[in-house]
């Protein structure tokens, strides 16, 4: 197929356009993702009674569970368990209580000792689903995501086709050439050098919720039937109630020893427990579920599940994974990256906040060649702009008061109006991303540099209230070993650093005048706007 | 020990990549004049450049078996590509050494 001029013009279009949908979600999305490729790291910073650099356990998964299981879980219906593993150190035991709710105790895998953490929702019940559901009510949020996943597909297919010349441009950035120029060149610098990761993501986050993006392949066969449907897929058993009292559960660790011993032949290398569920476990048809879901040394998740009877302790399902389970398995363990791999982790997070530059030069690269159509500023472009700074340094801003937040808020408040702590941080973080955008649409242009000090303020008040509440600065954090509160620290600052040369680039830049001429005048300001983009202010 | 190793593979492929992007840049004559410093024409390095690049590939497998390679190596690439293109931005004459290697 030739391409033509005309069906270039017409993906220019579609990359345009597409790109003014979707790109302010997608800034979120891929801030959010590059934020939660941290999320335990972020909790032990928000919860420091979790700081503990990684051990060999020392308590028996039988010392934590059993003193549990018949004593305050002794009538709780489910009942689950999480190992200690590399990022995160400690026991994670959860049941319902005599109230109906779930509860949900930290255990010191060394000493056994319960850990009360700090209330906060922190980066994995936080700032993780934020990035797949924008805590929005209904699956909104999940529809919203996909919609710009794909979104993202086509701007990317559009975007190379419109790229004239991919190969001569590939090294290519010009800082000191025109503007629209130089905000051009860093949109296609940071698409090109990581197309395969920008590519990957959005498709793999499509297949991890194929379920709900595509629910009508599973809906026919199993007539809306979830249990049977994951029965099926993933080899959960479905048990009823039998109303007779639950069987004494004498040892876990017997259970764990026989699952990992036929993982490991089935796996061919040795495959560890990570998670342990009781069902009906006061019941006496109770069912113990035994999961390898994060395997250290495999990209794959949910490799292995095997359930056994609680009252024979024989196994009702053990279904190894077949090909699709298998492929799927690999696809979104790759976007999950819970493998002990920490050269991996850091590129992952550098990637996405390449993702970052690119979604916010794509989004100024626009507002530019818009000002340069006409010499007044259109209201198109002050609209844009305003829902960019919000979105853009906005979510940067607000995601660093709520770091701030957490560390100026007392351990024991008792929260506000009926919110206790962990939402009064959440309601703080939209609080202050609500004003970004009023600030944005007061203040126009301005704004940028604003917000960017603002950034760097935050990040540094950070790093200044962890020590201040801690004691944990990144010198001492580091020779106790907290290497993650250490680099924590260390890019928050390195984020303030960013902001400030950001700010100040701003701030030397000419009053834009919207002609052609003064865009050029103001050589290499486009630039600064960008790195605003990149501050990780985690 | 084992930690400098796999360090050391790490190293490797992103020394090899990075050799690999410098190799494709200076095939474009405003790049290799830029570093260069001359009127001279560009040499023909895309295909050893794409070599250099397919054989970073070889130490991620090493280190981390071909799962782990194939997440690994694009993303080696990704910022080894950044380097460059940061380099022959602000600091193209760094580059030199590295063309006069290839020169001779």
């Amino acid at each position: 197929m030739k391409i033509t001029e005309d069906f270039r013009k017409s993906m220019g279009w579609l990359h345009t356009w597409a790109g003014i949908a979707v790109s302010c979600f997608l800034f979120m999305v891929f801030w959010m993702g590059s934020l939660a490729v941290f999320d335990s790291e972020i909790d032990q910073w928000m919860k420091p009674e979790l700081r503990a650099a990684p051990t060999e356990a020392s308590a028996s998964i039988d010392d934590i569970a059993l003193p549990i299981l018949q004593g305050e879980a002794n009538e709780s219906p489910r009942f689950f368990m999480t190992m200690p593993r590399h990022r995160r150190p400690f026991y994670s035991v959860g049941w319902v209580n005599g109230d109906g709710e779930f509860e949900r105790v930290q255990i010191n895998p060394q000493t056994g000792e319960k850990v009360t953490p700090t209330e906060s929702f922190a980066g994995t019940s936080f700032f993780y689903p934020f990035h797949y559901s924008l805590h929005l009510p209904d699956g909104i949020g999940y529809w919203i995501v996909g919609f710009s996943s794909v979104a993202m597909l086509v701007l990317i297919v559009s975007g190379i086709f419109i790229h004239r010349k991919i190969i001569k441009d590939f090294f290519t950035f010009r800082p000191k050439k025109q503007l629209r120029r130089s905000t051009l060149d860093l949109h296609n610098l940071t698409s090109m050098i990581a197309l395969p990761f920008h590519f990957i993501f959005p498709l793999t986050g499509l297949i991890i919720f194929f379920s709900i993006y595509l629910p009508w392949a599973s809906a026919v066969p199993f007539q809306g039937d979830d249990q049977e449907k994951f029965a099926a897929m993933f080899g959960n058993a479905a048990v009823e109630a039998s109303g007779d009292p639950a069987p004494e559960i004498a040892s876990l660790q017997s259970y764990v020893d026989r699952a990992e011993a036929i993982w490991s032949v089935r796996n061919g290398e040795p495959a560890k427990v990570d998670l342990i569920s009781i069902a009906l476990a006061n019941d006496a048809n109770a069912n113990i579920t035994l999961r390898e879901t994060f395997p250290s040394r495999a990209v794959s998740m949910s490799r292995n599940m095997t359930v056994f009877d609680a009252a024979s302790g024989d196994i009702i399902s053990d279904a190894p994974a077949g090909p699709g389970r298998k492929t799927h398995a690999w696809l979104s363990g790759l976007h999950f990256i819970q493998f002990n791999s920490w050269s991996l982790r850091w590129l992952y997070f550098i990637a996405g906040l390449s993702g970052c530059v690119m979604i916010a030069s794509g989004l100024m690269f626009w507002m530019r060649a818009r000002i340069r159509k006409g010499v007044i500023e259109p209201r198109s472009v002050r609209v844009v702009r305003g829902l960019s700074i919000g979105s853009i340094s906005g979510i940067i801003l607000s995601s660093g008061a709520y770091l701030v937040t957490n560390r100026i808020m007392p351990a024991q408040y008792e929260g506000y109006l009926g919110l206790d702590r962990a939402y009064s941080e959440v309601v703080i973080f939209y609080l202050v991303w609500i004003a970004s955008f009023i600030h944005a649409a007061i203040r126009g242009k301005a704004a940028w540099r604003e917000q960017a000090w603002a950034i760097a303020a935050t990040a540094l008040a950070a790093v200044a209230l962890n020590w201040i509440t801690t004691g944990d600065h990144p010198v001492t954090a580091a020779a106790q070993g907290l290497w993650q509160i250490a680099s924590m620290d260390l890019v928050l600052i390195a984020g303030a650093f960013a902001a400030i040369y950001a700010a100040r680039k701003l701030g030397a830049q000419q009053p834009e005048t919207g002609t052609d001429k003064a865009a050029a005048g103001a050589a290499g300001a486009a630039e600064p706007a960008m790195a605003d983009a990149a501050v990780p202010a985690e | 020990m084992d930690m400098i190793i796999a360090t050391l593979w790490l190293a490797l492929a992103f020394v090899l990549s990075l050799a690999g992007c410098a190799m494709l840049a200076m095939t474009q004559k405003p790049h290799w004049r830029a570093i260069t410093d001359s009127k001279s024409n560009p040499p023909k390095t895309a295909i050893p450049g794409w070599l250099c690049i397919a054989a970073a590939l070889v130490p991620c497998i090493i280190r981390d078996g071909i799962s782990f390679a194939m997440l690994l190596w694009p993303l080696i690439f990704a910022l080894a590509a950044f380097s460059i293109a940061m380099t022959l931005t602000y600091k193209p004459s760094l580059m030199r050494p590295f063309s006069a290697l290839l020169r001779s």
